[in-house]
């Protein structure tokens, strides 16, 4: 990561644990009065913040101390195709939990299954999908007879 | 004396004996796998053991362990790929070898690395386990905080290379960990408004989201994957090159020795982790070795030491997390999750509670290296396969399981939703540089953490004079903080140079 990341990802963590310092654990918590250190139920919430602040903004200052000089050379450029596809194959699995309530279990992995392989594999559809179908008959049958699991059933049309 | 011979019919279940068996062999053929290993097939798995008994439960998630582990040299040694990072220093000597048409040679020496290795720390836990465990029920809250904190520390200064993103790490673990109902006031703590954290975030979402989600994340990025480069194929070796003779496995004794040794210990400190001890028994089996010149050019002692030393380092993880309940690496988190989930408390009450389980557990561990021999020499011909799995097809199906193992814990598509979550803040930290592995054993330590410093502040008074009055507490805090700041020193030396 460059400099600047790393400061930034200090500046985060430390500006997360001033909200949960100042913020989260004041009106999510409720600590009555009688409630002293050893029992309240934020003292260790607020160790935790407090801990967030510190390595937080110690990291930030220490990585704007060390930044290189600009003479040092440009900053490596950042990968963006790879977290892309990444993103892609998170947002296939994202669509197919959205599809398991609707299509039920069987339907939805079928898709499921044969859009992240075509997906990953960059061959041909059909590959993916003689596959996915016996794949997931056989999830299927695991989960549901030998194991007894509920699966999702259809909303839709189920 | 019982409870051994009550363990023993645990054991000999055939339920258990099956599902230790499946449950090795699952974890050689995907620790050989690269790219996936026992980090992401236990996720994947533990839905799948709810439905078991704790103890075949407990047997297959343990065969798939160790499994896994001893998998990872197959393709380090066939394609010079290591199948877990575990495996790494088995590429120095092995792949090597392979070249040289000696592959089936080196794969039988990994395998009785592995089995040696393995047998060792097994009989160092179960000789110190109860013994400690017993010693271990003299501390109290002030001991047990500073333990853990002590653990905690060794788990954030070894896990990446940055001491601030190990310590971010474990941080935001404690946050996720205090999530919930307050165990001592039954206060909701930091849910807003969201009712289903009124019972804390699940473990199994977010080890899988963390471990098996983020992985295929990462390895997507490289689309469209394809199949490993060609592996070696041992049938066309000659029979004098597969065969590992008894000579040969003598001469390998004394790195066999150091590397279990070297594991066992590196287990037993938190947070090292099986390649560290690899690389350690590696490094002391060619210091120590007559033909030091041999290795990196197909030295058996290079693929024995390595080998014995990463799965001695498996065993001898359990014995802290057995004996005080700590986690020491993130796959004995993942199966301290299996423990809890069959309620088991891993910790000094454990032998009390569950003698009997626990030496069906030894006995397991034992048979394990059984089969691992028996699969091992019997399929080595066929593992040249296992590598030419589609990846692509690998990482689908991976993940389609791990939706579906998360669904099925509570038929619940918010476990799937938090598990798909916790797959992509896995995947930021791990883009980012920042550790997993302290993350999950501080959201596991942390609930065992607050207990004891809240009880210990309730027994003085508030005061912090308790860790001070107590010569155990003080010593490992002592400790703690001297190694807090050799890092600290040995980080300013590195970023200076």
């Amino acid at each position: 990561m460059t400099w600047r990341g790393e400061a930034l990802l200090g500046l985060v963590v430390l500006l997360a644990g001033l909200w949960l310092a100042f913020l989260a654990i004041p009106q999510e918590i409720r600590v009555a009065a009688s409630q002293t250190n050893e029992i309240s139920p934020a003292f260790f919430p607020r160790i935790v913040a407090w801990l967030f602040v510190l390595i937080g903004g110690g990291h930030a200052i220490f990585h704007v101390l060390q930044r290189p000089s600009a003479a040092a050379g440009a900053e490596p450029k950042k990968r963006l195709p790879g977290g892309l596809h990444a993103l892609a194959a998170l947002a296939i699995g994202a669509a197919y939990a959205t599809l398991l309530p609707r299509l039920g279990f069987l339907p939805a992995t079928v898709l499921g299954l044969a859009a992240l392989t075509f997906y990953l594999g960059g061959g041909s559809i059909w590959r993916a999908v003689l596959f996915a179908i016996p794949f997931a008959v056989l999830l299927q049958e695991l989960f549901a007879r030998l194991l007894g699991t509920p699966l999702p059933r259809a909303g839709w049309w189920g | 004396m019982d409870q051994v011979f009550a363990g023993l019919a645990l054991f000999a279940d055939w339920h258990a004996l099956l599902a230790m068996v499946v449950g090795t062999i699952l974890g050689i053929v995907v620790g050989a796998i690269p790219g996936i290993g026992p980090a992401q097939l236990i996720p994947i798995s533990l839905p799948l053991t709810f439905a078991m008994q704790p103890v075949p439960a407990l047997l297959f998630l343990l065969g798939e362990f160790v499994g896994g582990i001893y998998g990872g040299s197959i393709t380090a040694i066939l394609v010079n790929t290591p199948g877990t990072p575990a495996s790494v220093a088995t590429t120095f000597d092995g792949y090597p070898l392979a070249r040289q048409g000696k592959a089936g040679k080196a794969l039988k020496m990994a395998l009785f690395g592995s089995v040696v290795g393995d047998l060792v720390a097994t009989t160092v836990l179960i000789l110190l386990a109860e013994r400690l465990a017993r010693l271990s029920l003299e501390f109290g809250p002030a001991e047990l905080t500073a333990v853990i904190v002590l653990s905690l520390t060794l788990v954030v200064a070894v896990a990446g290379r940055s001491l601030a993103k190990g310590l971010m790490a474990a941080t935001f673990g404690a946050l996720l960990a205090v999530i919930g109902t307050d165990s001592i006031t039954g206060t909701p703590r930091l849910i807003f408004g969201v009712m289903p954290l009124l019972s804390g975030i699940g473990l199994v979402p977010m080890i899988m989201g963390l471990f098996a989600v983020s992985e295929i994340l990462l390895l997507a990025e490289d689309r469209p994957l394809t199949r490993m480069g060609a592996a070696l194929d041992l049938r066309r070796e000659s029979a004098e090159n597969r065969r590992l003779s008894l000579g040969e496995l003598w001469r390998t004794r004394g790195a066999l020795a150091r590397g279990s040794a070297v594991g066992v210990v590196i287990g037993i400190i938190p947070g090292l982790g099986a390649s560290v001890a690899a690389m350690l028994g590696y490094g002391l089996a060619r210091r120590y070795s007559r033909t030091p010149e041999a290795f990196g050019q197909g030295s058996l002692e290079g693929v024995a030491a390595p080998e014995a030393a990463n799965n001695a380092e498996t065993s001898g993880a359990l014995l802290p997390f057995i004996v005080l309940g700590i986690p020491g690496s993130s796959l004995v988190a993942m199966l301290g999750g299996a423990f809890l989930v069959h309620g088991m408390e891993p910790g000094p009450l454990l032998f009390q509670a569950h003698g009997d389980k626990m030496y069906a557990v030894y006995f397991g561990l034992y048979a394990v290296n059984f089969v691992m021999l028996a699969f091992g020499l019997g399929c080595m011909g066929l593992f040249h396969y296992i590598v030419k799995v589609p990846r692509d097809i690998l990482l689908a199906a991976v993940f389609v399981l791990s939706v579906v193992g998360t669904y099925a814990i509570e038929a619940s598509l918010t476990d799937v939703w938090v598990m798909l979550i916790f797959g992509l803040i896995g995947y930021v930290m791990r883009r980012m540089d920042v550790p997993t592995a302290p993350l999950l054993i501080a959201f596991l330590l942390v609930p065992q953490l607050e207990h004891s410093l809240r009880q210990a502040l309730l027994i003085s008074g508030g005061s912090l004079a308790i860790f001070a009055e107590r010569p155990i507490a003080v010593g490992i805090l002592l400790a703690t903080v001297a190694w807090l700041a050799y890092r600290l020193y040995r980080g300013r030396v590195s970023v200076r140079a």
